[in-house]
């Protein structure tokens, strides 16, 4: 009886030692495996990945989202499209950037014109990206604003052809689409979970292996201070983009100004905001939409928000936040002085 | 045979084999704790990068204040801090985004091509959205 009951108990602590084997080897391939920092778009990138992926798709999404900007998007470099397209007022663009552009018109309808990938002239007088911190004289302002439009912009195939002194500026959906790029990367190469961040556009992609859900925080909508004011749980992929007041800004006068400029009235939007995050299927969504309902404001955000499935947190003035129904249960304040309520309602 | 018999041995024997499972449960437990007792913000490291690739590694908790010089930026580590404290680029940005001390934090001087990054510890968030 004694062998047999020392057979048992021995059987019993093999069994023991499997599941520990099986929960530490667990434990080690959810491990965060590469974490990478780089430069693009104009910010930094952060690269999470899990698993089994190395360094090379890490360095893939860096280096396209660098592609992406210099030969396709940007409006400073002159190897871009869009660059020449700024400059010769036409142009046969890839099918890719032609895209972009179709998508960016679309928005631009469909939010009232409050998202308008037409204020590069606009955009050059403010100059935010250069941090120039001064106030554009009125008539320059008005100047601009007469090459705005996206009506203005004609499309025939992959050839685009822009309105009188209209200039493209892709800068606020350009992170968003860049996380996009990161997703296709991140799926070509069989990654099963990841966060990628393009200067503040978030990525959470497939299943976090440490929980059921990614955290994320909503940065704190003031100048100085970095840290979360809300946390948001995601289940799954997808992309979150913030567009804030507190970014690219200066203080004249006793006036905030920065750099969510209304398309209508050519100065900073002034809606009571002071940041709307979006969260969609799509980062160049996202990221478009999230300038859309800071300048269309929270009340007449609902339409544009229904339309392409996207859900929003909007955290006005008085650091009231209204998140919408879809993703309410999912908000909580990550500090103090926050006033939760459900957009709408 | 008589089954009330064998019922009973079979009890003492699960009894005793129960316990075993009992205390390697509690055994893998604590294992599986460990190295989250040893990941605090003890172990945080600021990652520098220039041109996109990996500058510098340096423990952010280290007792000596370090001055990093790289692609026209001057970077110093003090005090589990890491910060841009001089730049000469022309919009300042990286110098104005402050002290960096949490993991996960990021800053950037963007016409140098340098980015400051800190990894390691335990964050409360997988990213922050701005």
């Amino acid at each position: 009886m004694r062998k047999k009951r020392l057979i048992i108990s021995l059987c019993a602590a093999a069994a023991a030692l499997l599941v520990f084997a099986a929960v530490l080897f667990d434990a080690l391939s959810n491990k965060k495996n590469v974490e990478k920092t780089g430069i693009a778009m104009g910010s930094v990138v952060t690269v999470k990945l899990y698993g089994k992926s190395g360094e090379d798709c890490a360095d893939e999404i860096t280096d396209s989202i660098e592609n992406e900007e210099n030969s396709r998007i940007s409006r400073y470099k002159d190897t871009s499209e869009v660059f020449l397209l700024n400059k010769n007022g036409k142009a046969e663009l890839s099918s890719h950037t032609a895209d972009i552009i179709k998508r960016a018109v679309k928005i631009s309808e469909d939010s009232f014109g409050a998202f308008d990938p037409t204020v590069g002239r606009l955009s050059s007088l403010w100059n935010f990206d250069e941090n120039v911190m001064t106030v554009p004289a009125d008539e320059d302002i008005k100047s601009a604003l007469e090459g705005t439009g996206s009506e203005k912009v004609k499309i025939n195939g992959n050839t685009v052809t822009l309105g009188k002194n209209q200039e493209i500026d892709l800068g606020a959906l350009g992170k968003g689409l860049a996380c996009d790029i990161a997703a296709e990367i991140l799926e070509k190469n069989n990654v099963k979970s990841a966060v990628v961040s393009v200067g503040g556009s978030v990525l959470t992609y497939g299943k976090n292996p440490s929980s059921d859900f990614w955290t994320i925080g909503i940065r704190t909508p003031e100048p100085d201070d970095t840290s979360a004011a809300l946390k948001l749980k995601i289940h799954g992929t997808a992309f979150i983009s913030t567009s804030g007041n507190y970014e690219k800004c200066f203080i004249k006068d006793n006036v905030l100004y920065h750099h969510i400029l209304s398309p209508e009235t050519g100065y900073p939007a002034d809606s009571s905001l002071k940041s709307v995050t979006v969260v969609s299927d799509s980062g160049l969504v996202s990221d478009a939409l999230s300038t859309a309902c800071f300048v269309l404001g929270k009340e007449n955000s609902s339409e544009v928000l229904k339309k392409y499935n996207a859900e929003a947190v909007f955290i006005d003035n008085e650091n009231n936040v209204y998140i919408t129904d879809g993703i309410f249960a999912n908000v909580e304040a990550a500090k103090n002085g926050y006033a939760l309520y459900e957009y709408g309602k | 045979m008589d089954m009330r018999y064998t019922n009973m041995e079979n009890k003492k024997l699960f009894k005793k084999s129960d316990l075993l499972i009992v205390a390697a449960c509690l055994m893998i437990a604590g294992l599986l704790l460990l190295p989250k007792l040893f990941t605090s913000n003890e172990n945080l490291t600021a990652v520098i990068t220039a041109d996109n690739s990996i500058y510098k590694e340096i423990p952010l908790n280290a007792s000596d204040e370090q001055t990093i010089e790289v692609n026209n930026t001057k970077i110093i580590v003090k005090n589990g801090e890491i910060y841009f404290a001089e730049s000469g680029c022309k919009d300042k940005i990286c110098v104005k985004t402050g002290h960096l001390t949490e993991a996960g934090d990021a800053s950037a001087c963007v016409p140098n091509r340098v980015s400051v990054y800190i990894k390691g510890g335990d964050s409360e968030f997988d990213a922050v959205a701005y």
